[in-house]
């Protein structure tokens, strides 16, 4: 009886080909505009640029790992921005950043129990809470500019921004790829069924997911308000697709259980080199949303046939 | 009581009847015809993505482009009108044939190359107004439509035409959705994909139709966008798709599939309507509009979930 050839269990990382892809966008540019690109502060500008949507980011693949998706992340930022800013801006900037944190938690798990407990399906159940903390920043803040009068300066100085988001990337990829709690991650959107039989409990792990997402949306609030100094409830609208996007062209399944927070720090890479390209060369900057779409489009095709 | 409750359409219907008793004691002039009819026609656009969209939900997809895609539309009319010398309807024709290539694409990838539609619809959603901005060209979000299109812009803001060309929309959505071997094999496609194919349907050619379907409706809703404003605009149809969504699922259209109604989907869609023209008068936000249909939202899918349940468990006691 002859055993049946085994397959070749390929050891090239999935993240290669949008790694090269990045590193080749990055040499066209340093090549086209001399050191406009790759100089220190044209880095940190970039650094800056990808910040909020980079942390949010990660949130974002562990919730997508899952099979999950979660719409409401940017309204959930801005709700959070406001509610401790006002905290910030008068002062009381400890009060502020523990209460930004906190109303991301609150949101992360109304999210986590609309999800688990009432068992909605996650692109509903965000779907609306997208509405509901959107319009709850807007009505809370009245539409007015929150200033953080320079007392969150501190977190937008420099590269700190870029080191921030660097290290939950660093932890964040950790966790899901050393932790106990990521393998669990991995197996509920494989399978969510088989991991409940394995012991895995489904409604403490995605309980746990949103909260961090909606935790890192707080986060990056905070970096947001040291960035600019100023929030206002329109600024971040959109920012969950940049996301979804970024975490989607760096190879994560939208099906859940497979893709790696390397990957989406890849897709955010990417995104970023990509707008900031198109103004440093002087194209049209919305040519980079078309750009983006066929992005998303190219890592979705490649995905699939690299898997026949 | 049970047969009642299993009525999908009845928790909206019950919402547009309550919403309309509500501002017509509560707010000033609501129940002024010409003004219903005023606003009701600013909804127009949405009945008409809202009846795509319960085509591609029905089938177990989902189209977050459609806005986008009517953006596209809207612009590509505009940039013909304004720097060729093409007829209108010529123009109207360019535009729909627009919005249908997007959905075209759309179908293809998820039907031939099987990609997730939330993927491919996100791709498409960036692209095509990425490209309606590049179109336009640097620093211009609005294009006026020369005289030549003033009929357009008569029809469609000084007439009912766009409320009766939604309502036919509709009509013709629900027939194809209720009575059709088309709409039986969707909604079978949309329960369940596997036996579907089993049992014969061509489960790729009938994914590519709804998509398709929809970029056609939402090239028409772009046509019918611009009219109204008689200007085409680069952020015409910008978050529609999540409001012809939300309209679809508080309708009664299971986000799941397999289950959908068109008649649910328009009663959604004039919900959002009467909310907008009732909180208007009262002078109340619009961004309470949005937190009502947020709760709406995930207060129906609450409902249906009750609903599944109720009916459950009356399948149960009977067998017992």
């Amino acid at each position: 009886m002859t055993a049946t050839p085994k397959r070749r269990i390929s050891r090239v990382p999935r993240e290669l080909p949008i790694f090269y892809f990045l590193v080749a966008l990055c040499a066209v540019l340093a090549l086209v505009t001399r050191h406009n690109f790759l100089n220190a502060g044209n880095l940190r500008t970039m650094g800056t640029d990808a910040a909020a949507i980079g942390i949010i980011s990660v949130g974002m693949t562990a919730v997508i790992i899952t099979g999950g998706i979660d719409l409401s992340v940017a309204a959930i930022l801005a709700l959070s921005a406001l509610v401790g800013g006002g905290f910030i801006s008068q002062g009381n900037t400890f009060v502020g950043c523990l209460v930004t944190l906190a109303t991301g938690i609150g949101c992360g798990a109304l999210n986590g129990g609309l999800i688990t407990i009432a068992r909605m399906p996650p692109i509903i159940a965000t779907l609306g809470t997208l509405y509901v903390l959107q319009s709850a920043a807007t009505l809370y803040s009245g539409g007015q500019v929150v200033y953080a009068n320079g007392h969150l300066s501190l977190l937008g100085n420099g590269f700190v921004p870029l080191v921030i988001t660097l290290v939950v990337f660093a932890v964040g990829g950790a966790v899901m790829r050393l932790t106990r709690m990521g393998r669990y991650v991995y197996a509920i959107g494989g399978n969510e069924e088989s991991a409940r039989l394995a012991g895995i409990s489904p409604t403490r792990v995605k309980m746990i997911v949103y909260v961090a997402s909606g935790a890192l949306a707080a986060l990056a609030a905070l970096v947001t308000l040291g960035v600019n100094n100023t929030f206002q409830a329109n600024d971040v609208v959109g920012y969950e697709l940049a996301a979804i996007a970024a975490v989607v062209i760096g190879g994560t399944s939208i099906m859940g259980g497979e893709g790696s927070i390397l990957g989406t720090m890849i897709g955010v890479g990417i995104s970023t080199v990509l707008r900031n390209g198109a103004i440093l060369v002087g194209l049209d900057a919305r040519w980079t949303q078309a750009v983006i779409g066929a992005a998303i489009l190219v890592a979705v095709i490649t995905d699939k046939v690299r898997r026949r | 009581m049970r047969g009642i409750i299993r009525v999908k359409e009845l928790p909206v219907l019950t919402l547009c009847v309550g919403l309309f008793i509500f501002f017509a004691l509560r707010a000033p002039n609501f129940t002024d015809p010409f003004g219903i009819l005023d606003d009701i026609r600013q909804y127009a656009a949405y009945a008409i993505l809202a009846v795509g969209l319960t085509l591609i939900i029905g089938s177990g997809g989902i189209d977050i482009s459609v806005g986008s895609v009517l953006g596209f539309s809207t612009i590509l009319m505009g940039v013909i009108l304004s720097k060729s010398a093409a007829s209108l309807p010529l123009a109207c024709l360019a535009a729909v044939a627009g919005g249908t290539a997007w959905g075209a694409f759309n179908g293809l990838a998820v039907a031939r190359l099987r990609l997730q539609p939330v993927v491919v619809t996100l791709s498409t959603m960036a692209a095509a107004r990425g490209i309606a901005y590049v179109m336009a060209g640097q620093g211009i979000s609005s294009i006026k439509l020369p005289p030549r299109a003033d009929w357009l812009a008569g029809v469609c803001y000084a007439s009912p035409a766009p409320v009766v060309l939604a309502m036919l929309v509709a009509v013709a959505g629900w027939l194809a959705l209720s009575s059709t071997p088309f709409g039986r094999r969707i909604l079978a496609i949309g329960s369940n994909e596997e036996a579907a194919r089993l049992s014969g349907i061509d489960v790729g050619r009938m994914k590519f139709l709804v998509y398709a379907i929809t970029g056609v409706l939402a090239g028409v809703a772009g046509v019918m966008t611009a009219g109204m404003m008689s200007t085409a605009q680069t952020d015409a149809g910008l978050g529609y798709e999540f409001e012809a969504i939300t309209a679809v699922l508080i309708g009664g259209t299971s986000i799941v599939g397999g289950e959908a109604t068109v008649l649910g989907s328009v009663l959604g869609v004039l919900a959002a309507a009467l909310l907008n023209r009732g909180f208007g008068l009262m002078g109340i936000s619009d961004l309470w509009r949005m937190m009502f249909l947020g709760v709406t939202l995930i207060a129906s899918v609450l409902l249906d979930r009750l609903r599944k349940y109720v009916a459950l468990r009356s399948i149960k006691a009977q067998r017992a």
